[in-house]
């Protein structure tokens, strides 16, 4: 079978709109030209930027062991040398909570990359095929949908035992009915669109279709729950690790730093402040980031 | 509608009824040791009985349906750390748990509501950029950390509230709402976040309607068409928000109600977590989750009765 017949289906005068390279080289260049249009995106880029170049430039940033405890500094409040104060054991808080970010922006990545192996496959396979196993899949989701996503991230990670491993896979476990439903409603729609029949009519395999045409016309809402999943993975870690089950000590993590500050809330509040600051700053860079990329991606919403 | 619905939910709570019983194969090691704690190994006789008692030697799915039988008849196992039936304990704790959400929701409504109509009447204004920014800000914080802000500052440093603790309502009700401000706001803020969007993104779309532009057009007054009209409309979607949020205020109430204090089944689960009380943690997702389920089915028969259309 020729495959130049899939290139430009022509049933109809029918055209993918993202099918052909010079279409999506082109679709690329306009959400450039969008992105930096949206207010929202660009503060979102620019604070998550700022986080992604914190934590990888950490070890430079902030040079002392931010484990290693110090007792004659203990408990100071910020000053020149200690811009965000020291905690119990003196150690520097701006300096562990520079640490921390990289803690907290893995395990959002890899949480919600979890989600998203998990969760688009399922989606796809009930959406494109429509067939038994699709349907139990998508019970299943509905029923880890059902509890409270909190509940069954601490639920899981307190069974398989704390850990910073174990907290990633709880809170990506979590997120995969999201992308399940998402990509299942993404499927499900282009499936019946003119120019998706319009390949399975001209021959196109499975494969074809969803790589190239339901994959680059369905992408968007995906791109927009990747950067709020984030959002909400950094704080389901925060909660996790804020009840003991996430990173343990002495790795720094913003919610387990806001418990060992807690008990010193009225002597050293610095220590329940600044921890919290970042967690708060970082779920916004990535609320404005999703927020942005919708208003973007989804004109149907634009100038709302 | 209602009897589709009810039919609808059942395999849903049969399959998390499976995801909870699959917590136990999740447990690292022994799970008879799990359940019974670090204690276990000296006392065989006991982890001999609960061996037989949970079929361990059974397949699996015999093993699920032994399981299903006892928490149906109510019997959901027993703490590791206090051997009390841990159904007594969820039992005395739920309507705690229940108070408190309620609350949140409450406040949350309160807040959302004019909130989320001041940015869609005034959409594109100062107001408007004002309400989004701070219904942002309430996504974005968590409220584990607003709650000890609000300790340090409301009750540590203004002595305005209580810092922690909790009073029975049948004892004095008014005493209950002081001590349970604070957890409630805390855990309310994020859903009044959430619903402000809500309420907002679908009133801007219902005052683009026919029907608004008709009231305008003959002549009602603004505040009229809004609150007749408009409102009436746009409250349907927010009232399935409103279920799914009572979901997140369950799962919340994890947190904030260990850190006031407050006797309700989200402190007993982070008890449990930092015993590692498997029975308990069990026992508690599934209860909540269940109550969780109910609640969203009650919201959604409700529903029917806000929108003719659908029923």
């Amino acid at each position: 079978m020729a495959s130049s017949t899939h290139e430009l289906p022509s049933v109809a005068g029918v055209r993918d709109p993202a099918g052909t390279p010079h279409a999506f080289r082109v679709r690329l260049r306009r959400l450039n030209r969008d992105l930096r249009r949206s207010k929202q995106a660009i503060m979102g880029l620019t604070i998550v930027g700022i986080l992604v170049v914190l934590a990888a430039a950490a070890p430079i940033l902030a040079p002392a062991d931010p484990g290693k405890p110090n007792l004659s500094e203990s408990l100071q409040s910020p000053s020149l040398s200690h811009p965000f104060g020291t905690d119990e054991l003196g150690r520097d808080i701006l300096g562990r909570i520079i640490h921390g970010a990289r803690v907290s922006l893995i395990v959002a990545g890899i949480a919600v990359g979890i989600s998203l192996l998990g969760g688009v496959p399922i989606g796809v396979i009930s959406g494109y095929w429509q067939g038994a196993i699709g349907s139990v899949l998508m019970r299943l989701m509905d029923a880890i949908q059902a509890f409270p996503g909190v509940l069954l991230a601490i639920a899981i990670a307190s069974t398989l035992g704390p850990g910073i491993t174990n907290a990633m896979i709880a809170i990506g476990i979590v997120g995969i009915p999201t992308f399940a439903r998402l990509s299942r409603g993404e499927v499900l729609r282009l499936r019946s669109v003119e120019f998706v029949n319009a390949a399975i009519s001209t021959g196109a395999g499975s494969t074809r279709v969803l790589s190239r045409h339901i994959l680059p016309n369905g992408v968007a809402p995906v791109i927009v729950a990747i950067a709020t999943s984030c959002a909400g993975a950094i704080l389901t870690e925060a909660s996790l690790s804020f009840v003991g089950l996430g990173a343990a000590p002495p790795n720094p993590s913003w919610g387990s730093m806001l418990q060992s500050g807690y008990p010193f809330m009225q002597i050293a509040p610095w220590l329940s402040i600044f921890p919290g600051l970042a967690i708060a700053v970082t779920t916004l860079g990535f609320i404005f980031l999703g927020d942005g990329l919708r208003d973007i991606l989804d004109p149907r919403l634009r100038g709302r | 509608m209602v009897i589709r619905r009810l039919v609808e939910t059942i395999p849903v709570l049969i399959l998390m009824s499976m995801l909870v019983f699959s917590l136990t194969i999740l447990l690292p090691g022994d799970p008879v040791l799990g359940m019974l704690g670090p204690t276990a190994e000296i006392d065989e006789v006991a982890v001999e009985r609960l061996r037989t008692e949970l079929r361990l030697d059974d397949p699996l799915p015999v093993q699920y349906l032994a399981w299903l039988r006892n928490v149906v008849q109510g019997d959901l196992g027993r703490s590791i750390s206090t051997k009390q039936p841990v159904a007594d304990a969820l039992l005395t704790r739920l309507p705690v748990t229940a108070l408190l959400s309620a609350y949140a929701l409450t406040i949350a409504v309160i807040i959302a509501v004019p909130l989320g109509v001041l940015a869609a009447v005034k959409r594109g204004t100062a107001w408007d950029i004002a309400a989004s920014a701070l219904s942002v800000l309430g996504l974005a914080v968590p409220g584990f950390w607003l709650a000890i802000l609000m300790i340090m500052l409301l009750a540590v440093n203004l002595k305005w509230l209580p810092a922690s603790g909790y009073v029975s309502p049948l004892e004095n009700p008014l005493e209950t709402l002081q001590h349970l401000f604070m957890p409630a706001l805390a855990l309310g803020v994020a859903s009044a976040a959430t619903l402000t969007r809500q309420l907002r993104s679908s009133l801007l779309e219902v005052l683009r309607e026919d029907y608004v532009l008709t009231a305008r057009a003959k002549g009602l007054r603004g505040q009229t068409v809004i609150a007749r009209h408009a409102l009436r409309n746009a409250l349907i979607p927010f009232v399935t928000v409103l279920g799914l949020s009572l979901g997140h205020l369950f799962g919340g109430s994890l947190i904030i109600e260990s850190i006031f204090l407050v006797p309700g089944v989200g402190s007993l689960l982070v008890n449990a977590i930092f015993t590692r009380d498997f029975p308990v943690i069990q026992a508690g997702t599934l209860v909540i989750a269940l109550v969780v389920v109910l609640v969203n089915l009650g919201v959604d028969v409700l529903y029917g009765f806000l929108d003719p259309r659908i029923a």
